[in-house]
């Protein structure tokens, strides 16, 4: 169909009838250009170590332990369904960002403008707020007693000071990242060892992928069900970041992403090349182009599977299985957890993991702290990222700067605005709208899968859409994510899942 | 590592590969063995840390890291040898993930054994050693791939920096970028044969 009704067309010529272009909904369409080789090995690292290094946390870390030691781990299948639909998720993200060279914002607005601007809004209500460096340098006072305020404006100052003095932003935080992710996975595996038994994994696996087990009772209730919901929301990346994916494929010069210049730190953003006005598109009828594209999809499908998946289990499941040694040593802490208001979890946590070793505590405070000092780091990043992308391209005027300026504007508007934040208001954002807050974010992760699917099936060349099986899965788990929020509303008047 | 997406990326090579070892000096074979060490002792530091910074006494830490550091210091050692020598393919997951299964689970039979004679079986091994070899052996998978994640990612780099005055070093880069070399020409005969 032409681009005249808003749906995508075959390849043609432009107006000028010189270059042949991929007209998708109402703006400028992608002119054809030719798709890099994929990289050899498909070992060769992908932006995927960014997703798992900020999608193992809170979730991981504090969420999940908290229900296994109420529930057991027979719940634990609600997490395998958590992150197999978000490894969908992230495959589907991939597809656009690597066939276009676009973020999946501005496949939103080949849809419909006003939902992209929808993205920008939830992403500055939801994000400007420190929370989660703030949860990091608490968890840090309770180890080295160092005032929480001055640990995380010291951590915001670094992390801009950082993203402004290095030349590509990407490369740098793919290296420091890469290191904690290694970091995590050996301390994960070493702390394993240390505690648990044979019996304890057994269960866990068991408890992973059987499906039959149902949801307890007591989890339909007001305090339990929220977070059921906010755990199975946490299971893998939450919130906004797979749509931040998109543009870290961009920088990494996935597919087309590598007709799009780099974002650069602010002190190098002269360097910036011309960026053009709107992704690019391959020629789908050259099987030499096809043959190229399967590469990438190779890529990012051991991406996916292998870092991803494999990853964000393999710590998952040793996290687990500390929750249950210390559920097993230290029986109170299930009814603590049960009876305790959700404010009291967290030393409930705590102590609870004391009890199975003098060590345990002092370990999950790490963890914690680590978590919300390493999501901060990613957070900012990928907010700046995405508000820049989206005010360079759909903003009238903002072109008049370049791409790495608007990225370092939001970057250090949201750090200071952060820092007079944790010194002088609440760290999470007013408490009048926190609720409101916390539902955005649940409600992002619904509103995506759905916008995904229209995007991919809608905006791309028919060779290179979903199977039908992929567009099940995101819509399903669209609604499930929408679904679940609202009867957490309705039924029971909580939309905090934290 | 940090590098944008490019063609020219390693691959890992399918089977082993004679390598320069004979030629080396002892100097040059502990150069080559940096990487595995580091990574063996950054275990023993994460455990010595945690141990230490939750209230045990610095001692009893310090004896965590030392007696898990020490063990897999040295069997990262091994694993850069066997690199070295050609006996185990390089950047392929499964070889490392074997190795670690049987040298992790050593290791930790070493440590535990220490803990066995200091403070007896029922604190060291509390469900009995059959149970403690499998359940090591299977926990070993993880420390396997953190090791291999590490490995692929700052080893070249450091192979770069000495390949000037260590031929293995040099070798094991080359070899990286001839595997390059010939998936490419794989691919573009598969390509010419389609058309």
């Amino acid at each position: 169909m032409s681009a005249e009704s808003g749906v995508a067309g075959p390849v043609t010529v432009d107006a000028q009838g010189e270059e042949r272009v991929w007209r998708a909904g109402k703006l400028p369409p992608m002119k054809i250009r030719k798709l890099p080789e994929a990289p050899a090995a498909a070992h060769v690292l992908g932006p995927a170590m960014i997703l798992v290094a900020l999608g193992v946390g809170f979730g991981e870390t504090y969420l999940w332990p908290r229900l296994v030691i109420v529930f057991g781990a027979d719940i634990r299948w609600l997490f395998t369904v958590g992150v197999i639909v978000q490894t969908v998720v992230m495959l589907e993200m991939a597809r656009y960002a690597m066939a276009t060279g676009e973020s999946i914002f501005f496949g939103a607005a080949r849809v419909w403008i006003p939902l992209m601007w929808m993205f920008f809004a939830i992403a500055a209500l939801v994000y400007i707020w420190p929370g989660h460096i703030s949860g990091g340098a608490e968890a840090l006072e309770e180890i080295t007693g160092i005032s929480w305020q001055v640990s995380a404006t010291v951590g915001l100052l670094i992390i801009g000071v950082m993203f402004t003095v290095v030349r590509y932003v990407y490369n740098f935080i793919e290296g420091l990242l890469a290191f904690a992710v290694g970091v995590l996975v050996i301390g994960s595996a070493i702390v394993g060892a240390m505690v648990g038994s044979l019996h304890d994994l057994g269960v866990t696996v068991a408890g992973t992928v059987r499906f039959d087990t149902g949801i307890p009772s007591e989890a339909f209730t007001a305090a339990f069900f929220p977070v059921v919901v906010g755990a199975l929301a946490f299971a893998g990346p939450s919130g906004m970041q797979q749509m931040w994916y998109t543009l870290w494929l961009r920088d990494k010069g996935a597919g087309m992403g590598s007709h799009i210049p780099k974002v650069r730190g602010l002190l190098h953003a002269n360097e910036e090349e011309t960026v053009p006005e709107a992704g690019s598109m391959f020629d789908v009828d050259d099987p030499d182009e096809m043959r190229k594209w399967q590469g990438w999809r190779k890529w990012v499908t051991f991406d996916a599977l292998v870092l991803f998946f494999g990853i964000t289990m393999l710590v998952t499941i040793i996290f687990t299985v500390m929750a249950l040694n210390a559920a097993e040593l230290n029986p109170d802490a299930r009814s603590a957890l049960l009876e305790g208001d959700r404010d009291a979890a967290l030393p409930a946590m705590g102590d609870a993991f004391e009890q199975a070793a003098s060590y345990f505590d002092t370990l999950f405070f790490i963890f914690i702290a680590i978590v919300g000092f390493k999501a901060s780091v990613g957070l900012f990043d990928a907010f700046a990222r995405g508000q820049s992308d989206m005010t360079y391209y759909f903003l009238p005027g903002a072109r008049r700067l370049k791409m790495s300026y608007l990225y370092a504007l939001y970057l250090w508007f949201v750090i200071i605005f952060g820092i007079i934040i944790l010194n002088w208001g609440p760290a999470d954002g007013p408490t009048s709208i926190l609720d409101i807050l916390a539902f955005l974010s649940a409600f992002v992760m619904g509103a995506y899968c759905l916008t995904l699917a229209v995007v991919n099936n809608k905006m791309l060349p028919k060779k290179l859409r979903p199977h039908w099986a992929f567009t099940v899965v995101l819509v399903l788990g669209g609604l499930g994510y929408l679904t679940a929020i609202m009867y957490s509303v309705i039924k029971y008047g909580v939309s905090d899942i934290g | 590592m940090a590098t944008h997406a490019q063609p020219a990326a390693p691959e890992p090579v399918q089977e082993p590969v004679s390598t320069p070892w004979a030629s080396l000096d002892r100097r040059q074979v502990v150069e080559l063995t940096l990487p595995g060490v580091l990574i063996g002792l950054l275990g023993g530091v994460i455990l010595g840390v945690v141990v230490a910074g939750g209230g045990q006494p610095l001692d009893v830490g310090l004896f965590a890291g030392l007696t898990l550091g020490v063990p897999l210091g040295v069997a990262g050692a091994g694993y850069e040898i066997l690199v070295a020598k050609g006996r185990i393919p390089l950047g392929m997951l499964t070889p490392v993930a074997l190795y670690w299964a049987v040298a992790f689970t050593l290791a930790r039979v070493f440590q535990t054994g220490l803990l066995d004679l200091y403070a007896g079986s029922e604190v060291a091994v509390p469900y009995g050693w059959l149970d403690f070899l499998a359940y090591q052996a299977l926990v070993s998978v993880g420390f396997g791939i953190g090791y291999w994640w590490l490995h692929e990612n700052f080893a070249p780099l450091w192979w770069i920096r000495i390949r000037e005055r260590n031929p293995v070093a040099d070798h094991l880069l080359r070899v990286k970028l001839q595997v390059v070399g010939a998936v490419e020409a794989r691919r573009a005969r598969r390509a010419k044969r389609r058309r």
